[in-house]
């Protein structure tokens, strides 16, 4: 199994840039998970709220091993705007979400069943908004099967 | 933005759809123009997998015209009740291509049995299908105000704090026994359960009641349902069991040449359905392949799949074959 890290594109340019615990926490989610995540944080204040968004990519080549995106949540956060998709060339993924409570929220399942397929590729995409959401770590569970493609992640919060 | 209302069969008037006898799918979206002018069916085996989008599910695809409107033959399809979905794709994106929320959702669950006919309409373009009419079938207009009613908690749910998620939740959970208990639609009532359980978390068991009144019909979505006995059953039920093999293999071997040409095509999975259905129309491999979005080798196994259910050996055979 061998996985490669992709530059990521994103965001908006921002006004000014505050690197609070929160922001901390999310960029060393990726240390935590031996490194094979590409991702970029921002974060932008105004009007008494904090607006932190975040994006992360992978990379999978032939990929089994699963993978977990944590996200965490505290109770200071007004909404979250999650958006995952995966454009998969060979192989499966299954995406699943899970609140910090252990409950499966949603889930997407991407793949090619036969390598025959003269189409290039299948993509998929969960896109949630939650208010107030529950704090504590939600959890993005990638399961990929053989998987060659790239997964990316993108989330928007604002806060007090 | 389009407004017309269809309220019968008058879209297959359209001179830009092709009026068709096995047309039993026709309806009008107002799209924008982000989208391809084209509408797939993919077939789902079973409700875990809903979410999940392949090429090989894709069954049909036929085209969107300048007015939205669309056609579908689904004459192939089995007899039994089973769920399907529509998608739409962006342009630019493989046809396999699933949207989950948010403004581009992009599909749309039907229940249909090769006897269906329905009309469908939107009246919003963002998300396409949030507000979708039917016409002509009851049972889809009754699964989708489940799929509406769990969607609408679900969004409430994710607006709210813990307390009033936790009520909205009780307020779900008794709805979706409520239709579980009284629908009589089949797939309507076991997608309530199937829903439930999966938000309750309990047991197959604690459903019995609500799932064994469709245990005749055999339906493949009770698979995720039913209870499965773990006892061991005694010796005189295995005594039994193999004497009741031995006589049904003997029934079988007697009635073995009075075996239809129908029983055999039901052997055929809903793909095979689709070549064989094709082949029939004299259709090469490479406009089989055209057509189902599959290679042309994806072709020719599932030929040489459907010669060898269906005992013959030419494509000859297959434009005769009498159901």
């Amino acid at each position: 199994m061998e996985t490669k890290t992709t530059n990521f594109v994103h965001l908006k340019i921002m006004k000014s840039l505050y690197l609070t615990p929160l922001l901390a926490l999310f960029m060393l989610a990726p240390l935590l998970m031996n490194g094979q995540m590409v991702e970029v944080a921002t974060e932008q204040q105004g009007h008494g709220q904090t607006q932190v968004e975040l994006s992360r990519s992978l990379s999978l080549e032939n990929d089994s091993k699963e993978e977990n995106i944590i996200i965490a949540v505290n109770k200071k956060m007004l909404s979250l705007d999650l958006r995952i998709s995966a454009r998969i060339g060979d192989g499966k993924i299954e995406i699943e979400i899970y609140s910090p409570s252990g409950k499966k929220e949603w889930n997407i399942s991407v793949g090619k069943q036969t390598k025959s397929d003269k189409l290039e590729e299948v993509f998929g995409t969960i896109a949630k908004k939650l208010v107030d959401p529950e704090a504590g770590d939600w959890v993005v569970k990638l399961k990929p099967a053989n998987a060659t493609g790239i997964v990316t992640l993108n989330s928007k919060s604002f806060e007090y | 933005m389009l407004t017309l209302v269809l309220t019968n069969y008058g879209l297959a008037q359209s001179p830009s759809i092709k009026e068709d006898l096995k047309t039993t799918i026709i309806g009008q979206l107002a799209l924008d123009n982000i989208w391809e002018p084209s509408i797939y069916l993919s077939h789902i085996p079973d409700f875990d997998r809903r979410f999940e989008i392949n090429n090989q599910m894709i069954i049909a695809k036929t085209a969107v015209d300048s007015l939205g409107k669309f056609a579908l033959k689904i004459d192939f399809l089995p007899a039994d009740i089973q769920l399907y979905r529509l998608h739409i794709v962006k342009k630019g994106d493989s046809p396999a291509s699933l949207i989950i929320g948010g403004q581009n959702e992009n599909h749309l669950f039907l229940v249909l049995n090769n006897e269906s006919r329905l009309t469908i309409q939107n009246d919003t373009t963002l998300p396409p299908f949030k507000n979708v009419s039917f016409t002509g079938s009851e049972q889809n207009r009754s699964f989708n105000s489940l799929v509406k009613l769990y969607e609408e908690y679900d969004f409430r749910a994710s607006i709210s704090n813990s307390s009033t998620r936790k009520l909205i939740n009780e307020q779900l959970s008794s709805s979706l026994l409520a239709i579980a208990d009284s629908s009589q639609y089949i797939l309507t009532a076991l997608y309530a359960t199937y829903l439930h359980k999966n938000m309750s978390g309990l047991e197959n068991e604690k459903y019995a009641d609500l799932v064994d009144k469709w245990k005749g019909s055999n339906s493949t979505y009770l698979s995720t349902l039913i209870v499965i006995d773990q006892k061991k059953p005694s010796i005189i039920l295995y005594l039994l069991g193999i004497g009741g093999i031995a006589i049904a293999l003997f029934i079988g071997f007697k009635q073995r040449k009075k075996y239809t040409n129908r029983s055999l095509i039901n052997e055929l999975s809903i793909q095979e359905r689709k070549v064989f259905a094709l082949l029939r129309e004299g259709k090469t491999n490479q406009e089989i392949s055209d057509e189902c979005n599959v290679a042309v080798s994806t072709v020719k196994s599932h030929v040489s799949s459907i010669y060898g259910k269906l005992k013959i050996s030419s494509r000859k055979e297959a434009m005769n074959y009498k159901e």
